[in-house]
């Protein structure tokens, strides 16, 4: 009997030396809680801090925002963003913020390809559409295209519409040259809605659709 | 058996002490980050004169600018209500203005646009809770404040905006003038003074002052 144990111990490999004999000592249990503590509670929290904001965000089409953020109701974690990145968030009453990563159909928004963005938004008193690529310097202001639409700026057609091409390569009517290369995002500032309750209930909103027309490899 | 039983005891005690670590950590980050909004911006105040200041688009201090509306003129006044509340005046001479008051951390606690305005222009008291109920007791606030809106600040320090739309790149100028023009300063008794006898605003040269509406 005694020899038998003795094989099969034998047959076992070494344990590493992170690893205590088993049972666990007492010592062992209390430091593997405070270490298993520290990674979850310091890799979770600095998890949520990345941006966008974790909590609050409301969807219409591709575009996301946070209501919440520039008003009293902000959250802990948006208020912890706001702190740490030194941001100046739009107030309720001034305006909103929307934010598009994707076309209307879900897929991520490339540079290499050609998107027409229309055709009308809900009122607002003015609107700005700003498309942002993802490397630095983030504006791209290169060689004096525009980057950026204003609602006074805009070109429409008789109903009031209108479509803006966005593409590296130049577009008739109302164009916005996309970055050289990788995936972009764009932006629609909504400025002095009608009144606050808007923003909340911005889901029955007519917003923009982001239409992909094709891609140039 | 015993063993592991000890061994899942200390899992899940690890990630309830976890959990708290994460709550601690959100919850505190407000209070011990010196870089926040009034840390990077506080450089820009000065006692004689603090006063709008225009963020350009980068290299201002603050990151995310960078991803600021290239249609806005951004302009940051610094306060500190330890010497005494401060006013604000706004002329609103572009298409659009608005103003947002951030409290210490960066959290919007006010914000109102120009349709807000009486005879063109915004004016605000930024005080705090104490500081608001003695110029009311002291009669300060009705004899020469009356036009103004009270805004109670909710720490003693904290960041106004100033933001001027500029529907046309041409309207540029028009907007940084107006940002220029506005005026953000500690209460001092020559505002009591100007608010009695208004004509003192025409001391101020005519070249200064922003084409009237309608000029874009």
């Amino acid at each position: 009997m005694l020899i038998r144990q003795e094989v099969f111990q034998s047959s076992i490999p070494k344990r590493p030396f992170w690893l205590p004999a088993w049972p666990p000592s007492i010592e062992w249990l209390v430091l593997y809680a405070l270490l298993l503590a520290l990674i979850i509670g310091f890799g979770s929290a600095l998890w949520m801090l990345r941006t966008p904001y974790p909590f609050g965000k409301e969807h219409n089409g591709p575009w996301v925002y946070w209501p919440e953020i520039g008003s009293s109701d902000i959250d802990p974690y948006a208020m912890a963003i706001v702190t740490q990145k030194a941001r100046l968030p739009l107030g309720v009453n001034e305006g909103l913020e929307l934010l598009a990563t994707t076309d209307s159909t879900g897929r991520a928004l490339y540079a290499s390809c050609h998107y027409t963005l229309g055709n009308s938004i809900s009122q607002a008193r003015y609107w700005t559409i700003t498309v942002y690529g993802t490397g630095t310097p983030a504006f791209h202001n290169v060689n004096a295209a525009r980057a950026n639409f204003t609602s006074s700026e805009i070109v429409r057609n008789e109903q009031g519409a209108f479509t803006i091409n966005l593409s590296r390569d130049a577009a008739s009517g109302n164009w916005i040259k996309l970055p050289k290369s990788g995936k972009f995002f764009i932006v629609l500032r909504l400025y002095d809605l009608p009144t606050t309750e808007d923003r909340v209930g911005l889901g029955q909103y007519r917003l923009p659709e982001i239409t992909l027309q094709g891609c140039s490899s | 058996m015993r063993a592991r039983y000890r061994f899942l005891l200390a899992t899940l005690a690890g990630l309830i002490l976890g959990a708290i670590i994460h709550i601690v950590i959100i919850l505190t980050i407000p209070a011990f980050t010196d870089r926040d909004v009034y840390g990077l911006l506080e450089h820009t105040s000065h006692d004689d004169a603090p006063d709008f200041i225009s963020m350009p688009e980068s290299g201002s201090g603050l990151p995310w600018m960078a991803h600021a509306d290239p249609a806005v003129n951004l302009a940051v006044c610094v306060y500190d209500l330890r010497k005494g509340p401060y006013l604000l005046s706004v002329s609103g001479e572009t298409a659009f203005q608005s103003v947002s008051f951030h409290a210490q951390k960066g959290n919007v606690y006010f914000a109102v646009t120009d349709q807000a305005q009486v005879h063109g222009r915004n004016e605000f008291i930024i005080a705090t809770d104490n500081q608001m109920a003695q110029l009311v007791q002291s009669g300060d606030y009705d004899s020469y404040y009356s036009h103004t809106i009270k805004v109670f600040s909710p720490t003693t320090k904290g960041v106004i905006v100033l933001r001027s739309f500029t529907p046309y790149p041409s309207a540029k100028q028009l907007s940084e003038n107006s940002a220029a023009l506005a005026e953000c300063h500690r209460l001092t008794a020559q505002d009591q003074l100007r608010s009695q006898s208004p004509e003192l605003e025409e001391t101020i040269p005519q070249d200064l002052l922003p084409p009237r509406r309608g000029g874009i």
